[in-house]
């Protein structure tokens, strides 16, 4: 009875494993903005998720355990990649244009550069609560840094977002929405 | 920012992102219900929330199957395989020292005795068949010769099972016991307190035939 009930918690984790694959993409492709990298990022994690799976003794740290792989196949990546242009110092591209162009795709393309543009370790932070839904905690875990540190990394990384995003809507504010009454 | 606002700063990210406790939650939103400066911050916080879930709310991972570890877990194949094969290992080595151990009838040499004690075999009397004890006690006597020839100190243990074998009153077997105490130097009689003091109490006549040594114990020294 044991043996039949670990097989199928052990499928519950696969199944598990897999649900993830969409949200770690997301969250991959956040960190390094190249959609190859992103999905190369989470098969490997993948991979190494279900080959150490018995290691994984606490089933409801599933999310954080995952997360940890994926970071350090990141930094593993980052560690190989050896830039030969600091990030920092590049321009956004077609940041002035956005000006004229207020729309959906553009705020979007924005967000998207000026994420890219964080520092790592905000990024991370930023990506893995937005994007991964992970508690300050589990960040905290991931990231394995305090959790005021966390929520400090959380506090800048908004704050420059928030002033890509009123750059954006000061120049266009576009058309104003408005209620309507349904009875 | 000072510490005070940058703290403030702190619970409304907390508590855009759902991080609060219940009491913390509650205090946020009396504070929020009062305080339009709040109340404008956090609709700032949420709405870039929004717009990073937004931002990548359509994106999905090219590769959709799950990878196939068992290429990649061959070294755990051959751990398997190895594991397999100790198993069967010791099941085959227990398989041989239960025969050993039945073929002694009645006799069971106490595995790791030498490790207890080095240079010490424990014989344990299993038997409380008054019929087949003077086998038994031949059986010991040929161990204890095969023991002393390697000059090894031989325990022999017995449990007392059957008053009729202890009682030294009516046992036939008194004198072969002393026979053999008299004759082997390398053996102790070992018998536990209980088992000498209970028959005892119940009023058999039961003397030792070799001095008692107090507190000496098979897990001893």
């Amino acid at each position: 009875m044991d043996l039949v009930n670990r097989i199928f918690a052990g499928r519950d984790l696969r199944k598990k494993i897999a649900d993830n694959r969409d949200r770690m993409y997301r969250v991959a492709l956040a960190w390094c903005g190249d959609p190859m990298v992103a999905d190369d990022l989470v098969q490997e994690t993948m991979v190494v998720a279900l080959q150490r799976i018995g290691q994984l003794r606490d089933r409801q740290r599933l999310n954080a355990w995952m997360y940890t792989i994926l970071s350090n196949g990141w930094k593993q990546h980052l560690r190989q990649m050896r830039p030969t242009v600091d990030i920092e110092d590049t321009d956004l591209a077609g940041e002035g244009d956005a000006e004229s162009r207020c729309c959906e795709q553009e705020i979007v393309a924005h967000v998207r550069r000026s994420i890219e543009k964080l520092p790592v370790g905000q990024r991370q932070a930023l990506t893995l609560v937005d994007l991964a839904g992970c508690s300050y905690a589990e960040v905290a875990e991931v990231l394995e840094i305090p959790l005021g540190t966390v929520m400090s990394r959380l506090h800048s990384a908004r704050q420059t977002l928030q002033r890509t995003l009123s750059s954006i809507q000061a120049s266009d504010p576009g058309p104003t929405p408005y209620l309507r009454r349904v009875k | 920012m000072n510490h005070s606002k940058f703290r403030a700063e702190r619970i409304l990210h907390a508590y855009v992102d759902g991080q609060l406790g219940r009491r913390e939650k509650q205090r946020t939103l009396l504070r929020l219900e009062t305080d339009e400066r709040s109340r404008k911050r956090v609709c700032e916080l949420q709405r870039t929330k929004e717009w990073v879930q937004f931002s990548f709310e359509d994106e999905r991972a090219p590769t959709r199957g799950l990878p196939d570890v068992r290429r990649c877990a061959w070294k755990t194949g051959v751990l398997r395989v190895a594991a397999s094969f100790v198993l069967v290992s010791l099941i085959a080595g227990a398989g041989w020292i239960s025969r050993a151990a039945r073929q002694t009838d009645g006799l069971h040499a106490a595995l790791g005795t030498t490790a207890v004690r080095p240079h010490h075999v424990v014989l344990n009397i299993g038997t409380s068949n008054d019929a087949s004890f003077d086998v038994q006690l031949k059986k010991i006597a040929i161990l204890l010769d095969k023991y002393r020839a390697q000059g090894m100190q031989v325990d022999v243990v017995t449990n007392l099972v059957d008053p009729v074998l202890a009682d030294t009153a009516s046992s036939q077997h008194v004198a072969s016991i002393r026979r053999l105490i008299s004759r082997y130097n390398n053996a102790h009689l070992v018998a536990h307190k209980n088992g000498v003091q209970r028959p005892r109490a119940q009023g058999q006549d039961l003397h030792l035939l070799q001095p008692p040594t107090n507190g000496r114990s098979l897990t001893g020294s």
